[in-house]
């Protein structure tokens, strides 16, 4: 009886948190489109990347986009992730095996529920998200390329939609997997690229999309501006309050930091028959499993946080 | 009537006959070659042998022992390299930066552009100020590869015209595909396409003219686009001496030359002259457009745009072929989407695009 009398109380006492954390996360994020020539060198100087956690928790302003997602009128579906980004995110070595019974957890096997999360089909497909067809990524792809309706499928998307766009109208996923910045670092100064990432993560931000940004592995050929382009992401995540996961620190202690020197576009994978899906020790010393392995925490992180996990509450 | 003193009509009569020799002298030392001339030039020179200078009458010397000549001449480089001084106005120093015996001439390493080291200077003549210029070919789909006045050349089974200017060498890419700069910073040319090299590469605005098909024909180079109205392959041509470029911006030009000169833009990563030629709406998409191919080379590849609909005031352009792109060693091709263009104070602007 007390319970029920209480109850009402209890529930808007919950919707006040609720709505007074979205709009305090709301208050503190501008979400002002940028503008060219806004950035500021000088505000990347306190950001070091090895000072910031690899697996990244659930930030305000990511559950506040989460919560609109779920509140469209066709909700996101919270069991569809999208991965945008270039080659290296394109890559059958980047999460696919995971969306089959071809992979091991190993000694990470508390990762299983987010795995089966995941592994929900997409639409009448036998696809799910880990190995379903993206369209916002590529090999080339750069920032650029994301926001230009010039990449976009043509059987899929529509006329002058961006690859961006054309990925979240199909395949209506809660969150997405941003990986840039290994392309961009050679083409790109430091404002361009700032600019075109600000734009896609607004852009996704704005489609109710919950964005997951990763720093980039380190480029040889450019070690230093790899770092600025890492302090670039970093920012960029703080600015937006959004959870970035630190790659090129996970990937710090690998072989050439976990990227393939006779090709230096992409990172190291396990030789068959181990693979990136796969955590065993041997496979655990490359880029890709590593990718995978910081990839799953976060997600498995996220869905703990958002109560979605079954037996959560 | 004036009674003029008899010397004074000799005098004035000297003085004429004088002007007009030193004019018919000047005009016949400036006067462009003809078609007929290079074909005799190329026919005179057409079995010189490599690492040979080779002149109108055939008379070829070992690269070596040559000397500076305001004479058209055939200069013959391995790997089927071949630069034909055209206008006599020029010199060319060419040395090797491996040792003779040590080939190759050309270099296939992708790592840097060596083997030939070509410099070409203007000579000093009274036609100083006339276009001195050279063209360079390539035949074989092996890359061929020289160091021009320091700028690093790869040509595959191509051709370019080169003028000197000033302010840096001016590039007309004829056919085929051309690569300058260094590997780690390479700029690609398609057809059409042109580009001051000076303190770092620009595309001339105006674009100059290039030079007339049939001297190109008399050189056996086949041009593979013909940038004239409407833009056709030159094979289609009526007027084989059409091939002509009177590019500001998008003033005056048709619809269909607009979106060729737009598209040209985007190969080479141009956002200024892109935004150029757009509508104020289209603006941010061209700076994005210019920006989303410049992690691969990209080049035209058979492209030919022509008008759909036009009225006074807008237009909708399509195009066959495509932008070719190399990504670390692998190919795509993009289809074309059509444009939409609008007119503004006279001038055709990109204003979106539709499939």
């Amino acid at each position: 009886m007390l319970k029920q009398r209480f109850m009402p109380l209890f529930v808007a006492a919950c919707l006040l948190a609720i709505t007074v954390s979205a709009s305090v996360a709301q208050q503190v994020v501008d979400l002002t489109p940028p503008t060219f020539g806004d950035f500021d060198p000088a505000a990347l100087t306190d950001i070091d990347p090895a000072d910031v956690p690899i697996v990244p928790a659930l930030t305000p302003h990511a559950r506040l986009i989460f919560e609109r997602g779920q509140s469209r009128d066709v909700p996101r579906d919270p069991h569809m992730f999208s991965k945008v980004g270039d080659s290296m995110t394109a890559s059958p070595y980047f999460l696919v095996d995971f969306g089959t019974d071809a992979y091991d957890l190993g000694a990470y096997a508390d990762l299983e529920p987010a795995v089966a999360f995941f592994s929900t089909p997409f639409e009448d497909t036998i696809k799910n998200a880990f190995n379903r067809e993206n369209y916002a990524n590529a090999l080339g792809f750069s920032t650029a390329s994301a926001l230009d309706s010039t990449w976009a499928v043509a059987d899929v998307c529509e006329p002058n939609e961006s690859p961006l766009a054309c990925e979240y109208r199909t395949a209506n996923a809660a969150f997405a997997l941003i990986m840039f910045g290994t392309n961009d670092v050679m083409t790109f100064d430091e404002p361009l690229f700032d600019y075109f990432l600000r734009q896609v993560v607004l852009e996704t931000i704005n489609a109710d999309v919950v964005p997951v940004l990763y720093t980039m592995p380190i480029r040889p050929e450019a070690p230093q501006r790899s770092l600025i382009f890492n302090q670039i992401i970093l920012k960029i995540g703080a600015d937006y309050d959004l959870p970035v996961i630190n790659l090129v620190i996970a990937l710090d202690p690998l072989p050439n930091d976990g990227i393939d020197l006779d090709d230096t576009l992409h990172l190291t994978h396990p030789e068959a028959p181990e693979s990136a899906a796969s955590f065993t020790d041997d496979s655990l010393r490359t880029g890709y499993t590593i990718r995978n392995l910081v990839t799953l925490q976060t997600l498995d992180t996220l869905l703990t946080e958002l109560d979605l996990l079954p037996g959560e509450t | 009537m004036a009674n003029h003193h008899p010397f004074a009509r000799l005098f004035a009569g000297l003085f004429i006959t004088v002007l007009m020799v030193t004019r018919a002298l000047a005009q016949q030392t400036c006067e462009a070659p003809t078609a007929d001339q290079l074909t005799a030039l190329n026919e005179a020179c057409s079995a010189s042998a490599v690492d040979t200078v080779c002149t109108q009458t055939g008379v070829t010397t070992p690269l070596d022992q040559s000397t500076a000549s305001t004479q058209p001449q055939v200069i013959r480089l391995g790997g089927d390299l071949t630069l034909t001084l055209v206008d006599s106005h020029m010199t060319a120093l060419v040395t090797t930066d491996t040792p003779r015996a040590e080939p190759p001439i050309v270099d296939q390493d992708a790592s840097a552009a060596s083997g030939y080291t070509v410099t070409l200077e203007r000579a000093q003549s009274p036609c100083a100020d006339s276009q001195a210029g050279a063209f360079i070919s390539a035949d074989g789909t092996t890359t061929q590869r020289l160091t021009l006045n320091q700028v690093p050349v790869a040509i595959t089974d191509g051709a370019l015209f080169i003028t000197l200017e000033e302010s840096g060498v001016k590039f007309f890419a004829l056919a085929g595909s051309t690569t300058l700069g260094s590997d780690d910073n390479p700029l690609t040319l398609a057809a059409g396409d042109v580009i001051l090299w000076g303190d770092e590469p620009t595309i001339p605005d105006p674009l100059p003219l290039f030079p007339a098909l049939d001297l190109m024909q008399a050189l056996a180079i086949e041009p593979d686009e013909c940038l004239v109205d409407p833009l056709v392959p030159c094979d289609a041509l009526d007027d084989t001496n059409a091939i002509v470029t009177t590019v500001v911006n998008g003033a005056g030009l048709p619809p269909q030359q607009v979106i060729f000169n737009y598209l040209s833009a985007r190969t080479v990563s141009d956002a200024a002259q892109m935004q150029a030629l757009s509508c104020a709406r289209w603006d941010s998409q061209a700076m994005l457009q210019s920006q989303s191919f410049r992690a691969m080379r990209a080049e035209l590849l058979d492209v030919a745009c022509y008008a759909v609909s036009q009225t006074e005031t807008d237009a909708a352009v399509a195009c066959d072929g495509v932008i070719q792109t190399d990504y670390n060693g692998v190919l795509r091709e993009w289809q074309l989407p059509a444009y939409a263009l609008t007119q503004e104070d006279g001038e055709w602007l990109v204003c979106g695009e539709t499939r």
